[in-house]
């Protein structure tokens, strides 16, 4: 086996993983077609594409009341895919800040991977309280409208309010602290510290119109609700 | 139910009216549209939600994984002949009493 095809039966293994069960087939089935690419380059772009299957914002915006439970089930199936990548990545960076803190040079590198681990944990702690709840297949209209109904007002609050601002202020002083460390101990890497730094606000200014058009995403989506109550 | 339709939609969806009636992997969909991975299969796992697009796995065969198999339901063929037809989208019109029959 060549190394690109390696990558790219490791790459599909990885998403496999990491998908959450509805779509979990879906990287099943893209894993299953490799053996049928004979191109090894083919073959790694085909497992790349994989992981866009990762960040689908599948949506289902019911046009009826029995449009509800597949509806509830999209939205319940993408925010467990959230939770999953998402506690992947803030372990992962809590690992990675943990680490950096043993061979910080100065102790305000250190309170920075400190706050940083911080608030990873902290948002690990949204990622696992948000996970959508359980409800069983054969439950009626009614609780699953109620459900979906709780699950979109989980998901609005997720990304406005105090959530979602929580979330931002809690990262902001670890990585200034991170960056102002790394210029007192290094002075010859000024510029590029002050390049990280100003990419993190960029990033950060950049989530804020990102999380609120979600945000107003999922009010329009509840109101739409209302309405097919209201019709229903 | 509302499907986002996007010319990539109605590239998959004319692609399989080409033969309605059989299954397809995705391999060989996304060689005869020219869709990457990344852009067939968010649309495959869209149509499926909504009941468009019918899946199946294949019986495996002694030293291969078994694939993943696609076709179009009755209400996929319906709403592909609708799409196809008020978007002028291209694709080969088999009328759609033709596809059902």
């Amino acid at each position: 086996m060549t190394i690109l095809r390696r990558l790219a039966v490791n790459t599909l293994r990885t998403v496999v993983w990491l998908s959450s069960p509805a779509t979990q087939s879906w990287a099943k089935a893209m894993l299953a077609e490799l053996d049928s690419i004979s191109s090894e380059w083919k073959a790694f772009f085909w497992a790349i594409g994989s992981v866009r299957v990762l960040f689908v914002r599948q949506t289902i915006r019911p046009a009826s009341l029995s449009d509800i439970p597949a509806a509830a089930k999209v939205l319940a199936d993408r925010m467990n895919q959230r939770t999953r990548l998402g506690c992947v990545m803030v372990v992962g960076m809590a690992l990675f800040f943990g680490r950096f803190f043993l061979h910080a040079p100065n102790a305000l590198q250190q309170t920075g991977c400190a706050l940083l681990v911080v608030a990873m944990l902290y948002m690990l702690f949204q990622l696992v309280t948000g996970r959508p709840k359980h409800i069983a297949p054969n439950a009626d209209l009614a609780a699953q409208t109620n459900l979906y109904r709780s699950e979109l007002k989980r998901e609005r609050d997720f990304h406005r309010g105090r959530s979602f601002w929580s979330r931002l202020a809690v990262v902001m002083p670890g990585f200034i602290l991170l960056c102002i460390g790394g210029m007192v101990a290094d002075p010859s890497a000024i510029r590029s510290q002050t390049i990280q730094l100003a990419l993190f606000f960029f990033f950060a200014l950049l989530a804020i119109p990102n999380n609120l058009r979600f945000a107003k995403r999922y009010a329009h989506q509840l109101q739409e609700l209302e309405h097919l109550e209201l019709k229903g | 139910m509302k499907i986002r339709k996007s010319p990539q939609t109605l590239i998959v969806l004319s692609g399989f009216l080409e033969d309605p009636r059989g299954w397809k992997y995705g391999y060989d969909i996304s060689r005869n549209t020219g869709l990457k991975s990344g852009t067939l299969y968010p649309i495959l796992m869209r149509l499926a939600d909504h009941g468009l697009l019918q899946t199946s796995w294949e019986m495996a065969e002694t030293g291969k994984p078994p694939r993943h198999l696609y076709k179009l339901t009755e209400d996929g063929l319906r709403y592909a002949q609708e799409q196809i037809i008020s978007q002028g989208a291209p694709g080969r019109d088999l009328g759609y009493n033709e596809v059902i029959a």
